[in-house]
């Protein structure tokens, strides 16, 4: 699924999606639960301040306990911490014995515990900021006074005892929180050193929370969903133009190269991509379209020959010749044959160009050598059509890397094609010279130039300007095409210049060995 | 019968024409476009042979511009083997299309045949009374026994029996007997009717005085 642009993008969306949800649910929950303890946590602050003053109208004697309420103020005992942060919750013992300190006096009575303040300490009817209209759910409270002893506490079946692990107070004047189980708990220290505890189950609430949380939960995982399958779908949207391109350009085979991609419907990043694509099959179409032509020009060529060479043959064994007859028979079809075999040699070769497959030995070779190689050996031909036939080579030696063989063949080709096309009394000069790092051979003629419409067409593959006299001297309209690509294969260029009735000026370049490594 | 035979591959001209007249056609030869059709448009050919790839004017000109003017069947004879160029030929007015390398023996055949069709005898056997032709071997037979019968004299034979209930005239005789090259005198016709009335018998050919000669339906 990684893999798949689709798939990764859903994988992507889905990471930021969940977090975005579960994030945000988080925060919805936590922010509702810290809501909910802080009102609670408000009530029971309530509470306490209201039994912290209600207390503080408290005759002392009251709240110190057995201690007496006159007398000089003692020294205070230490504060009771073993008592606050014994173990578990039951008495032990009797309560230890009061330290009644230096100068006690006992002679009078405690007075009577005041009933009425006794009473006010009580969080059900009366209405205080702790109270909630639509809440009945009670509120307890313990009051201790510094030795242990219970002042007051709101409900004599709860726990009695100073809880267990409560750390001490801290003294300020907000009461410290608790949270014990599914109660909150709500305690200070009052006057005179007494512990005031307040606490309220918050099951209901927990229960509410737990019903949100749940429910939260849900809507989570199911804004997810949809946005999972909200983000599958538009995703899919957007790569299908992707998969309709490259469905398109499968539909594209050799069979229908000339279809194109349709960009009307595309969106633009995809434009780019589309046009990319069709200029490609713009190329692939007239590759297919120039090897299909070759390869129907090339059949076509060879079949003549070989329709020559095949009526000759049945015509001469239809019935008995004479020798003479036989002779040119044979003759005919010699030439037939080798025609053929030219053309199938230069259709070699152009396929071995092609493939890069061509065998060159490169060495390093001098062009002027070269050229008076060839120039020697066209001189007898050209000596008989009575053209002037020269070399002009440059004095030094004009070094180039490449196949001697293959570049002589080109060299020829030239010369015999500007010998062909020229006229009695006419000149073909080859010259060589060197050109800041290139090497430069011209074939110059004055012949009848190559007519302006077909000069764009000259270095074709069975193109000739002149087919019918071209044809009958054996020429295959291969030659320059070959011409051109063995000088490529060189890493040099074939070019001419003409005009029509003046003649012809081929040229061509080859870097300088010098500059090229040798191999 | 006369053919003209348009290619410009001069050794296939060469043996093409010459494998027609073995066969006693007479041939005329043509090696472009132009004079291709000129002479086609000039003559009453019995049937055409015609390459493509013609310098000049290609074959497909040459036929267009023909089948304005005459009837004369056509055989395209070519390398070019695409059957966009079959249909292509067939549909521009050719009669038949005969793809290189071809065999000679083919080549007659459908000659043959063409030149049946266009004379509207599409039997290859022809007969009049006793006499009867087998254009396949170019035979001659009276009675059931075979009659020998120069190259000229067949051609004449088959000319008139082609044309069977119709009046030949001399000329035509001459165009249909008689390549370009040929410079035959005149009367050399009259000796070969007359050799063939000896051969065939005096009533197989009528003269029409002043006019030609026809062989009875």
């Amino acid at each position: 699924m990684l893999r798949s642009l689709r798939g990764r993008l859903q994988a992507w969306y889905a990471l930021v999606l969940v977090v975005v949800i579960f994030c945000f649910a988080g925060v919805l929950y936590n922010r509702e639960r810290a809501a909910s303890i802080q009102h609670i946590d408000a009530r029971l602050d309530g509470a306490c301040r209201y039994l912290d003053a209600t207390l503080r109208s408290f005759p002392p004697h009251e709240l110190e306990g057995a201690a007496s309420f006159r007398g000089p103020p003692r020294p205070p005992p230490p504060p009771p911490r073993a008592i606050l942060e014994k173990g578990p919750g039951r008495r032990d013992g009797p309560p230890p014995p009061f330290d009644k300190g230096p100068g006690r006096r006992e002679d009078l009575p405690p007075p009577p515990p005041p009933e009425h303040l006794y009473a006010q300490l009580d969080l059900r009817d009366s209405p205080g900021p702790w109270h909630d209209d639509l809440d009945d759910e009670p509120f307890h409270f313990t009051i201790w006074r510094e030795d242990g002893s219970v002042l007051k506490s709101s409900d004599p079946l709860f726990d009695v005892n100073v809880p267990e692990n409560l750390p001490p107070p801290n003294g300020s004047l907000q009461p410290d929180h608790l949270q014990r189980g599914t109660e909150r708990i709500a305690y200070q220290m009052g006057p005179h050193r007494v512990l005031i505890l307040v606490g309220r189950s918050m099951e209901r609430e927990l229960a509410d929370l737990d019903t949100f949380f749940w429910r939260l939960a849900g809507s989570a995982i199911f804004a997810l969903a949809i946005g999972l399958l909200g983000g599958w779908l538009i995703a899919g949207r957007v790569i299908r133009p992707i998969s309709a391109i490259s469905s398109m350009a499968s539909e594209i085979s050799a069979n229908n190269l000339s279809r194109r991609i349709d960009m009307a419907a595309l969106d633009s990043e995809l434009i780019g991509l589309a046009d990319v694509l069709n200029d490609m099959f713009g190329r692939l179409e007239s590759a297919f379209e120039r090897q299909r032509r070759f390869t129907a020009d090339a059949s076509h060529e060879l079949r003549t020959p070989l329709s020559v060479l095949y009526s000759h043959i049945e015509l001469a064994l239809a019935r008995t010749r004479t020798e003479e007859d036989y002779r040119d028979t044979l003759q005919s079809c010699f030439t037939a044959s080798a025609r053929m075999r030219g053309l199938v040699d230069g259709l070699l070769t152009l396929a071995r160009a092609d493939a890069g497959r061509l065998d060159l030995e490169f060495k390093q070779l001098d062009l002027c050598k070269l050229a008076d190689e060839a120039v020697a050996q066209h001189a007898a031909q050209a000596q008989q059509a009575r053209i002037h036939l020269s070399a002009d080579v440059f004095p030094a030696p004009v070094v180039v890397s490449g196949d001697s063989l293959f570049l002589l063949r080109v060299l020829a080709n030239l010369l015999a094609n500007a010998l062909r096309h020229t006229p009695a009394g006419g000149k073909v000069l080859v010259s060589v010279v060197s050109e800041k790092d290139e090497a430069l051979m011209t074939v110059e003629d004055t012949g009848c130039g190559i007519p302006e419409e077909d000069q764009p067409r000259v270095f074709e593959r069975f193109f000739r300007v002149d087919s019918a006299r071209s044809r009958a001297s054996g020429g295959s309209g291969l030659g320059l095409a070959i011409c051109k690509s063995l000088v490529e294969a060189h890493g040099g260029t074939l070019g001419f210049t003409s005009r029509f009735g003046e003649g012809c000026c081929f040229f061509v370049r080859l870097p300088l060995a010098t500059k090229t490594s040798q191999t | 019968m006369r053919i003209l035979v348009i290619e410009d591959e001069p050794e296939l001209l060469r043996v093409v024409a010459r494998a027609l007249r073995e066969e006693g056609y007479a041939v005329d030869e043509a090696e472009e476009g132009e004079t291709g059709l000129c002479k086609a448009i000039s003559w009453d050919y019995d049937a055409i042979v015609l390459d493509l790839m013609l310098p000049r004017l290609n074959g497909w000109q040459v036929l267009e511009k023909l089948r304005r003017a005459k009837k004369t069947p056509v055989l395209i004879l070519t390398a070019r083997d695409g059957i966009g160029d079959r249909v292509r030929g067939l549909d521009s007015g050719a009669d038949d299309y005969l793809i290189k390398p071809f065999d000679l023996a083919e080549l007659f055949a459908r000659l043959r045949a063409l030149i049946r069709r266009a004379a509207g005898q599409p039997n290859p056997i022809l007969s009049i009374g006793e006499v009867a032709i087998d254009t396949r071997s170019r035979t001659v037979t009276r009675g059931g026994e075979a009659v020998i019968l120069t190259g000229r004299e067949y051609a004449l034979v088959e000319l008139l029996m082609l044309h069977r209930g119709a009046l030949v005239t001399r000329t035509q005789i001459y165009e249909h007997l008689f390549d370009e090259d040929d410079n035959t005198l005149s009367n050399l016709v009259e000796v070969h009717i007359s050799n063939i009335r000896k051969k065939l018998g005096k009533d197989f050919i009528c003269t029409r005085r002043g006019q030609g000669y026809l062989v009875d339906a």
